[in-house]
């Protein structure tokens, strides 16, 4: 009843801001009408403009002209195809798949990589949201962001332990033009889940001198139905989130200043939670007794960039982040209540020696503390400090051919503190410090011999720490309940690997080959023991050698801007020395996709889309583990974007599992407990934006 | 600036907000039955006699939870081996009771120590022990 005063008052709150909106337009519309068409095609140029640019490289600068392989994904046309969380979103690009624990947590899997083998950033910074447990999903909506850049392959160079298998770059929606103020609202429908999404923003920019951006974000999920339209009891979730930036522009220096809040419950199901949890109505949210997740997570950046002169630029990036975890696992209050508070800096100098050579001098420090409050403890209290020193160099000795180079140096500090029922004097591992130190190198290629032509070719390390899960567990994992012992011990994991791409972009056609090949050294795992504790299984970490080898191919067609088809393929093999399997790998997977445009004058922009994905089964998997069947899922739907003077609409209706096809996914944690992936889902999505003049004596004074 | 100065401030309050106590937890409640015909202490036993041994296990806060129940042996002070495990459900979740049986062995001066295991969901553990020396 509480929640759904919350949810009622925050729609109310929309609809008001909303209204106003409408009306504010309806003011000044008659002096607007004229100027709109010219200030929105500027606006188009501008984003394709910025589209092309890649902020993930060690410059900023085009795909084409960094020897890394990199993909955009672009939130706003994906958002329209149904999916639940950013990392749904993510995962319909060839190479990324989710580790999933139901609908509401996931975390993003690039080439089989995950948690603190794959670098996540938000404002150019590290963002950690407790990423060493399989079931701490990534915790973010697409709210507020334009686009994401996956960086295929380690990137240590620049920002040290982590970006070892690559990084998932998530890149905030662009400012408003100037004076201008850009509104919308979006309302999603899930009818597999009886819930759905509301997202309120709006960017303002005075002048190009200040802008702001205010966005709000509401997600409200009821529990979701298998392919049997079997309830899954507790899958239920919820979510509020703000963001909030102000940036400035005084001659030559830019700086922006980010602020985001979320408070995520996500209903948790583990291996015995069906012998004591009450099945309640088929609608019901609650989610204050039954097992549950919850987060708080406060992020604070400010991005700076200063331009020297013609051949000297400067970034400075710093934040502090606040993560709060709660765990409630069947014991009816909360458990596990961790806090990990991270402040980071990234210093980044840009120098152009000439024409043909660039260097980069990079600087990255970050501090972290992690306190447990709660009586459930599985990690120490402890302390963290990572800095990394990096110099780069680009070479540009023709215009169709870029080398570039880098080699970089670092250190973790780690210092784990007395915790009683962790590491104190009962327990085998007793409080540690120690220094980590790490060396990293890359080294690329990227070659455009014509126009339709990009080559790429990179070989780079990359650099894990263990963590502090791997060093320093001491206690009962809940939900599974195996004991998990770590081994302050462990070495860093390396990586070593060779990523090639080839893009071959001719008349109506695109391809892209992406292959890679990476060796590990000191590859860290959870392995089972014959020992028990006190009844409970005893698993410890343990590392060995591993090899990785797999790619992405992608075929597409585009005719008149009207057809538009592509097939894709993701696949890839990953095993330790031993022979064994690694954990959780994602099986080969098929996408192939037709879309049909349609645009008349004055009539709405119409799409019509289908599409089918095909999993095969894993060819192996890890001890024990149990292994998913093939699967086919076929997804359909339409959207229609329609621009008047006043109001954007964009309507999209999908439908995915159309089939209702029951399955598992084997990068599923419920394939544990036989729980089936979601069924059949209908997602209405309506978007409308408005785009108006901000301040009208300015536009008079123009 | 006052605005940059009203997000710094903002965000040190929120962290401080969402700071809180420490909870370090009640360990669940386990004890030796003490009614006529049980072993609840340490004791010396004929070799080759049959004696039993009881526990009553209770969790110690409202919304604790029992898991797991687990009897080990040591003998003569070598690494404990478990005998006995049992996964808790039900009632058995609040307040659980177990009565174990056991026939002392024949080797004369030998120190038996059995250990009881009570955990609770959160892995807090707590244990009752008894050492038996064989006469």
């Amino acid at each position: 009843m509480k929640k759904s005063r919350y949810l009622i008052s925050g729609l109310l709150f929309l609809s008001i801001v909303a209204k106003a909106q409408t009306d504010s337009i309806g003011r000044v519309i008659d002096r607007q009408e004229k100027s709109i068409q010219n200030i929105l095609k500027d606006e188009h140029r501008m984003q394709h403009q910025i589209k092309d640019v890649i902020i993930s490289a060690y410059q900023e600068e085009s795909a084409k002209h960094t020897a890394l392989s990199i993909e955009t994904i672009s939130i706003d046309s994906l958002a329209r195809t149904g999916t639940f969380t950013l990392t749904d979103l993510m995962a319909k690009t060839a190479g990324i798949t989710k580790l999933s624990t139901g609908v509401g947590i996931a975390k993003p899997v690039l080439r089989g990589l995950y948690g603190n083998r794959l670098l996540i950033l938000m404002n150019g910074l590290k963002f950690d949201n407790q990423q060493w447990q399989d079931e701490h999903g990534l915790g973010l909506s697409e709210m507020g962001l334009s686009k994401v850049e996956v960086v295929k392959g380690p990137m240590s160079v620049l920002y040290g332990s982590e970006a070892l298998g690559g990084v998932l770059n998530l890149i905030e929606e662009n400012k408003a033009p100037i004076n201008r103020r850009l509104t919308d609202f979006t309302d999603k429908m899930n009818t597999n889940t009886f819930g759905g999404s509301v997202d309120y923003g709006t960017r303002i920019n005075h002048r190009g001198k200040n802008w702001s951006r205010f966005r709000l974000h509401i997600d409200n999920h009821a529990d979701y139905s298998d392919g049997r339209n079997s309830r899954v009891l507790n899958s239920r979730f919820d979510g509020y989130a703000l963001k909030y930036s102000y940036g400035f522009q005084k001659e030559k220096w830019t700086s922006e200043w980010h602020w985001a809040s979320s408070f995520n419950r996500f209903g948790f199901i583990f291996n015995d939670i069906y012998s004591f949890v009450v099945e309640d109505p088929r609608q019901s949210r609650r989610l204050s007794y039954n097992p549950a997740h919850l987060v708080i997570l406060n992020m604070f950046s400010n991005v700076n960039h200063w331009k020297i002169n013609s051949k000297n630029q400067f970034n400075f990036n710093w934040g502090v982040q606040s993560n709060e975890r709660m765990e409630r696992e069947g014991s009816g209050a909360i458990s596990l209540n961790m806090h990990l508070l991270t402040a980071q800096y990234l210093a980044k100098w840009e120098h152009r020696l000439n024409l043909k050579h660039s260097l980069i001098l990079t600087h990255y420090n970050q501090m972290q503390s992690n306190v447990n409050y709660g009586a459930r403890k599985i990690i120490p209290d402890a302390r963290m400090q990572e800095a990394n020193f990096s110099l780069y160099w680009e070479y540009n000795p023709k215009e169709e051919l870029v080398f570039e180079s880098g080699i970089s140096y670092g250190e973790k500090y780690i210092q784990s503190l007395l915790t009683v029922a962790v590491n104190d004097a009962k327990k085998e591992i007793k409080p540690f410090k120690g220094v980590h130190p790490f060396y990293s190198f890359f080294s690329g290629v990227s070659y455009n011999p014509t126009e339709w032509l990009n080559m790429k070719l990179n070989i780079a390390n990359g650099i894990r720490v263990p963590n502090l899960a791997e060093l320093s567990s001491n206690g009962l994992h809940e939900g599974i309940f195996i004991y998990e012992l770590g081994n302050p011990n462990l070495k860093n994991e390396n990586s070593i690997g060779l990523n090639g791409s080839i893009g071959v972009d001719v008349k109506q056609w695109n391809v892209q080959i992406t292959p890679f090949y990476t060796l590990y050294k000191n590859y860290i795992y959870l392995a089972p023991t014959n020992q028990t504790w006190y009844g409970f299984k005893r698993y410890a970490y343990e590392q060995q050698d591993a090899m990785q080898m797999g790619g992405e191919f992608l075929i597409s067609y585009k005719q008149d801007n009207q057809w538009e088809a592509h097939l894709q393929y993701a696949g890839m093999q990953s095993k330790t020395a031993d022979g064994n399997y690694t954990p959780f790998i994602p099986a080969q997977k098929f996408s192939s996709g037709v879309q049909y445009s349609v645009k008349i004058a004055y009539l709405p922009a119409f799409v019509i889309s289908t599409s089918v994905d095909h999993c095969l089964a894993p060819q192996g998997g890890y001890v024990n583990e149990i292994l998913a069947k093939q699967y086919t899922l076929w997804n359909a739907g339409m959207s229609f974007v329609w621009n008047t003077p006043r109001v954007n609409y964009d309507i999209s209706l999908n439908g995915n599992n159309l089939l209702n096809t029951v399955y598992f996914d084997n990068l599923s944690r419920f394939k544990d407990y036989g729980i089936y992936e979601i069924g059949r889902n209908i997602a209405l999505r309506v978007k409308l934006s408005w785009n108006q003049v901000s301040e009208k004596k300015h536009v008079d004074k123009k | 600036m006052k605005k940059i100065f009203f997000f710094v401030t903002l965000f040190i309050a929120v962290i401080l907000i969402s700071s809180c106590e420490k909870d370090a937890g009640k360990l669940p409640l386990i004890s030796f039955k003490t009614a006529t015909g049980y072993t609840a202490a340490d004791a010396s036993i004929t070799k080759g006699a049959s004696i039993k041994m009881g526990v009553d296990c209770e969790k110690a806060e409202k919304y604790d939870v029992l898991k797991k129940f687990n009897i080990s042996k040591s003998v003569n002070g070598a690494a404990a081996v478990s005998v006995y495990d049992q996964d808790l459900s039900g009632a058995d979740q609040d307040k659980f009771s177990y009565d174990y049986s056991i026939t002392q062995d024949t080797v004369v001066g030998r120190k038996t120590t059995y250990t009881y295991t009570i955990t609770n969901r959160d892995g807090l553990v707590n244990q009752v022990t008894c050492t038996l020396t064989t006469k």
